[in-house]
C-alpha cells in the first residue's frame, strides 16, 4: 500500500473532516440565506462573496482534524526511518485533502449559487473561482494545520494564521467570479491560478520542514 | 538482513540536551556487526533520546553521529530501524494494512506475523488491539525491515513471556547473522550471549 492508499482508506474509515466540512459549508449557507430573508435580489450581488467565506471557513475547519487523524504519535519517525519523504507524504495528504474534502464543496457551491439567485453563467464563475482557488486555501490550511498539530487548542489558531494570509486570494478569487459573466477566464483567474499554484509549490516543503521539527521535538 | 554487509553506526562525543538541562554530554559509541548494547538506567536518564539520537531523529546538541555501510557514509534510514514507545500505527488501520505500509515487499511478512501470534488477527483494526498486540505488530514491522541496526526501547514492557522469548531469539538471531542492536531497557536479563555490552547510565555524583 501506498502513502495515497493510506490517506485514502483513512478518510473514508474517518468521515469525519469531509462529511463535516460539507455540512458545514450547506448549514453556513443556508443559514445567510435565513438571515438575508431569502431575497433572491438581496443575495444574488454578495453569492460570490457568501460562497468564498464558506469554503475559507469550512477548508480552515477541516484542516486540523485531517493532520490530527493521519499522524499519530511515533508516525513522523517511523516515516523517516523507512526513508520515505515528508514532502511526498506531504503532497499525498493535500491530493487526498483537495479529493475528500474540498471537491465535494465544489460540486455543491453550483447549486448553492443558483439559489443564491445567480444565472447560469455567473453560478458557473463562483464555482470555477473556487476550483482555481481551492489549492491556495488547501495550502494555507495545511500549513497552519501542521503548524498547530501538537498544540490542544489548534483550531482557533488555525484560523487566526490563515485568515490574514488569504486575503490576497479572497480578493483575486472574488474579482475573477465576479468578472467571469462577462469577459469569461480573464486576468484575474490567471492570476487566481498563479497564486495557488504558488502557494501549493511553497507550503510542500514548508509543511515537510514543520514535520521534521515536530519530530526531533519528539 | 544482507549478512555479509559492513556497516557502522557511530556517535562521535555527542550531547543531548532536553529542555535546556544538559542529559548526557561526551558519549561516543560505535556499533558495527554482530554488536549488541543494553543501555540500562532510572527513568529519565536519557536512555530513550540516546536511542533517538543514534536514529537520527535527534539532532545532538554537540558532537555529531555518522553512518556508513560497505564504508560509503548513508542516511540513517538505510541502515537502522526503531521500536520506540510510540509506534505510530494508526488506530482506524488494519494489523494487515499498516504491515503492508510499512513493509510492502518483504517476504518475511507472512512468516513473521505467524511467529508473533499475529496471523489471526490481521484483519483486525489496532484500536481492538492489546498493548503486547500493538507491540508485536510494531516488531513484526521492525524485523520486516531488513535494516541491520535495531534500535529497541523498552522492548520487553507489555510483551508476554512467550513475546519476550520470540523478541530476544529474534535479537540473537539477527546479531549472529550480522546485525546489531542497542536495547533501552530497565531489566537487563542474566544471559546476555556473547559480544553484548552494558552502557549503565547514572548521574554523575
Amino acid at each position: 500500500m501506498n502513502m495515497f492508499g493510506r490517506e485514502i482508506i483513512l478518510s473514508r474509515r474517518l468521515a469525519g473532516s469531509w462529511l463535516f466540512a460539507l455540512m458545514f459549508f450547506a448549514l453556513f449557507a443556508t443559514v445567510c440565506a435565513i438571515a438575508l430573508g431569502g431575497q433572491r435580489g438581496a443575495m444574488a450581488p454578495i453569492a460570490n462573496a457568501l460562497l468564498w467565506l464558506a469554503m475559507i471557513l469550512s477548508v480552515l475547519l477541516a484542516a486540523g482534524p485531517a493532520w490530527q487523524a493521519s499522524m499519530p504519535s511515533g508516525f513522523a519517525e517511523q516515516l523517516y526511518l523507512s526513508g520515505k519523504s515528508f514532502a511526498i507524504f506531504t503532497a499525498m495528504k493535500a491530493l487526498t485533502m483537495w479529493l475528500t474534502v474540498i471537491l465535494p464543496l465544489i460540486a455543491l457551491s453550483y447549486p448553492l449559487a443558483t439559489m443564491f439567485g445567480l444565472e447560469s453563467k455567473a453560478a458557473l464563475g463562483a464555482t470555477l473561482s473556487l476550483l482555481v482557488g481551492s489549492p491556495a486555501i488547501l495550502a494555507y490550511a495545511m500549513v497552519a494545520g501542521a503548524a498547530t498539530l501538537r498544540l490542544a487548542q489548534g483550531g482557533v489558531v488555525i484560523i487566526l494564521i490563515s485568515l490574514p494570509l488569504l486575503v490576497p486570494t479572497l480578493i483575486f478569487g472574488l474579482s475573477f467570479a465576479q468578472s467571469f459573466e462577462v469577459s469569461g477566464f480573464n486576468t484575474d483567474g490567471l492570476a487566481l491560478l498563479g497564486i495557488s499554484c504558488l502557494s501549493v509549490a511553497a507550503s510542500i516543503p514548508a509543511i515537510a520542514a514543520i514535520l521534521q521539527v515536530i519530530m526531533e521535538d519528539g | 538482513m544482507d549478512s555479509g554487509l559492513d556497516f557502522r553506526l557511530t556517535l562521535d562525543n555527542c550531547a543531548i540536551t532536553r529542555g535546556g538541562r544538559t542529559l548526557l554530554s561526551d558519549l561516543s559509541l560505535s556499533l558495527g556487526p554482530k554488536d549488541l548494547i543494553w543501555i540500562t538506567g532510572d527513568n529519565g536518564i536519557g536512555k530513550s533520546s540516546i536511542l533517538r539520537l543514534a536514529a537520527g531523529i535527534l539532532r545532538p546538541e554537540r558532537g555529531r553521529v555518522h553512518y556508513t555501510k560497505n564504508d560509503e557514509a548513508v542516511h540513517p534510514s538505510d541502515i537502522v530501524a526503531l521500536l520506540a514507545h510510540d509506534a505510530g500505527l494508526h488506530s482506524a488501520l488494519k494489523i494487515s494494512e499498516e504491515l503492508d505500509f510499512w513493509s510492502a515487499g518483504s517476504s518475511e511478512v507472512d512468516a513473521l506475523t505467524d511467529k508473533l501470534g499475529l496471523t489471526d488477527l490481521l484483519s483486525q483494526s489496532i484500536k481492538t488491539l492489546s498493548a503486547g498486540q500493538k507491540r508485536r505488530v510494531a516488531i513484526a514491522r521492525l524485523i520486516a525491515s531488513t535494516k541491520p541496526v535495531w534500535l529497541l526501547d523498552e522492548p520487553l514492557s507489555a510483551l508476554d513471556a512467550e513475546g519476550r522469548d520470540t523478541l530476544l531469539t529474534h535479537v540473537k538471531m539477527h546479531t549472529e547473522a550480522g546485525g546489531a542492536a542497542i536495547i533501552a531497557t530497565h531489566h537487563v536479563p542474566d544471559d546476555l550471549g556473547a559480544n553484548a555490552s552494558i552502557l549503565k547510565l547514572s548521574v554523575p555524583a
